[in-house]
């Protein structure tokens, strides 16, 4: 039976099949010196603003659908290709552009990140909220402060190492 | 003894000119718990600051605690008023993970229930919208239709609001016939009620004034930021993930994409109206599909996510050790991530997960149409009358457990 409910792991899945997208990203990274993964390009931090600016420009990228960022505490993050705590994913899209394209870059909690705000104004409450919940800090954000958490709260929840019921919670063996 | 009381206004410094006004959390208009801190010039709103999370669950920390199937609640509990194209998200994104091939007649039944979905939620909108706006009548009207449509759906799931009926491959339980000639009777009823509340409401000349010209952003703004669904739509941007990115069975029926060009209030209104008389053609066309697809089951072939089904758990011993390996360990999904979004009434509901290869994602984030949106309301209602300010909110259609998540 175990050996069974191992057999997905031998699947590929829809996710990496899509070479049209993976070709795409390979040949976009080649023009403008990033990486290339199976749906997109990862850059280096400090490229972040003009690899952006760069992709609205030549390849019509002109909507920024979502930021958002994973934390690889403790292990490898899913390309192997830095040691970094922090994925950051911008997923962005065009009527114009050939592909939806996910662009990545990796930061380490105390670094900062430059803000997309001015080349995308949506990127304001999204880059709000991966603030709120991890802790990334990003350089010239209008507005940086939390927005889903009150401003008192305690720690980045979507953290790896904050608990799920949070640093206070009520301990009831303490007051029996 | 004198008490010396302190001056209230003295933290205020002298020359502001503008006063702080908080609307909400408990503002009727606001359809939820959203506070606006408002900075208001006589009548006129020259800042608005948005302040959410009040419903905030931390969906996506849940998520990751749990296993894939578990999550599903989750995602109801996040649009409670279209919960179906919630569950077919994140559903979709875990099936693109795993790579599994959904039955034709799986897929059309999600087509059918989430256009289903999003005439109640349009109704929803469109009843509490026009009551913000001093519109008593259609209220009643659009909650009776929306009624009957969450009875038809609970003659399906069993649930009123918060279904959980797609699930991981494809649904939980096959619907009654029943539910199939009361879903063709209820389709065929509804363009007649849609008509009633454009009779009540298109060319009413209050609805009209308050309405028109209000709330404005260019085709360019929208775009920059972000808005999606609707909205987008209202201000000339012909996007809609069912045509550029079809999910279910939004390949073989597609829908017609409804845009208007002026990008205010009314023509948020009109695009809303239009997307049910359509959201009805599609039904019609998904109820016909239904009639003529070969009957067949409603899940996917594949014995290590599909619990077999409930009569063979009862008879075969080995379907019953597959029940239970599934139901307490999960399948696991293999490493990967994806991107995978869905029109839903709202907008782009995107879900992003990160797998590892376990039973459990090891990320998973929504990207919420509504929230967006939101970000994007103090560069339209700046400059607007505090009155405006609420046909604006209530044209933007905000789900506050969707925002909060």
């Amino acid at each position: 039976m175990d050996d069974a409910l191992t057999r997905h792991e031998a699947r590929p899945g829809r996710a990496g099949l899509d070479a049209a997208v993976r070709e795409y990203a390979r040949d976009l990274a080649g023009r403008l010196g990033a990486d290339s993964y199976d749906r997109g390009i990862i850059v280096a931090p400090e490229l972040l603003t003009d690899t952006v600016r760069r992709l609205r420009a030549e390849e019509n990228f002109d909507y920024l659908r979502d930021i958002t960022a994973v934390d690889w505490l403790g292990r490898r993050n899913v390309h192997g290709t830095t040691t970094k705590r922090f994925d950051l994913c911008y997923q962005f899209t065009g009527a114009r552009a050939k592909a939806s394209l996910t662009l990545k870059t990796h930061v380490d909690p105390g670094e900062s990140i430059e803000s997309l705000v001015p080349l995308f104004p949506s990127a304001e409450f999204l880059e709000r909220e991966v603030f709120d919940l991890f802790g990334i800090v990003f350089r010239n954000h209008p507005d940086l402060r939390r927005i889903l958490l009150s401003d008192d709260w305690e720690g980045h929840p979507l953290r790896k190492d904050y608990p799920v019921s949070g640093y206070d919670m009520w301990d009831w063996r303490a007051h029996r | 003894m004198r008490v010396q009381i302190p001056d209230p206004k003295s933290h205020i410094p002298a020359d502001k000119k503008t006063m702080t006004l908080q609307m909400g959390p408990q503002h009727p208009s606001t359809h939820g718990v959203l506070r606006l801190e408002l900075e208001v010039e006589g009548e006129y709103v020259a800042a608005i600051k948005p302040h959410i999370g009040y419903l905030h669950r931390c969906a996506e920390k849940l998520g990751e605690r749990d296993r894939y199937v578990q999550a599903i609640p989750h995602t109801d509990r996040m649009d409670y008023v279209s919960a179906m194209s919630q569950n077919l998200a994140y559903c979709e994104a875990v099936e693109a993970l795993l790579g599994l091939e959904i039955p034709l007649r799986a897929r059309l039944l999600r087509v059918l229930l989430c256009e289903l979905q999003r005439i109640a939620s349009h109704q929803v909108w469109l009843g509490t919208h026009a009551l913000d706006l001093g519109a008593m009548t259609p209220l009643l009207y659009c909650l009776k239709d929306c009624e009957e449509i969450q009875d038809l759906f609970e003659e399906a799931s069993g649930a009123r609001l918060t279904y959980s009926y797609i699930r991981i491959g494809g649904f939980h339980t096959p619907p009654s016939e029943r539910f199939y000639t009361w879903a063709r009777t209820l389709v065929d009823d509804l363009p007649r009620r849609i008509e009633m509340y454009e009779r009540l409401l298109t060319s009413n000349p209050i609805f009209i004034g308050r309405l028109k010209g209000v709330g404005v952003i260019t085709a360019k703004d929208a775009l920059a930021w972000g808005l999606s669904g609707p909205p987008l739509r209202a201000s000339g941007i012909a996007r809609d993930l069912r045509v550029d990115e079809p999910c279910a069975a939004y390949d073989l029926i597609t829908p017609r994409v409804k845009t208007r060009a002026e990008g205010d209030c009314y023509a948020r209104y009109l695009v809303r109206m239009e997307e049910m008389h359509e959201s009805v053609r599609l039904c019609k066309l998904a109820l016909d599909a239904l009639r003529d697809a070969p009957p067949g089951p409603l899940v996917a072939d594949d014995d290590l996510v599909i619990p077999p089904p409930k009569e063979d758990i009862y008879r075969d011993m080995a379907a019953m050790i597959r029940h239970w390996i599934i139901a307490i360990r999960g399948f696991k999904v293999p490493a990967g991530e994806i991107y995978r979004a869905v029109e839903t009434p709202r907008g782009e509901l995107g879900v992003f997960i990160v797998s590892d290869g376990s039973e459990q994602p090891f990320r998973i984030h929504y990207r919420s149409p509504c929230f967006v949106n939101l970000g994007a309301l103090n560069h339209m209602a700046r400059g607007a009358l505090l009155s405006d300010l609420v046909a604006i909110v209530g044209s933007l259609d905000f789900v506050l457990g969707e925002i909060d998540r």
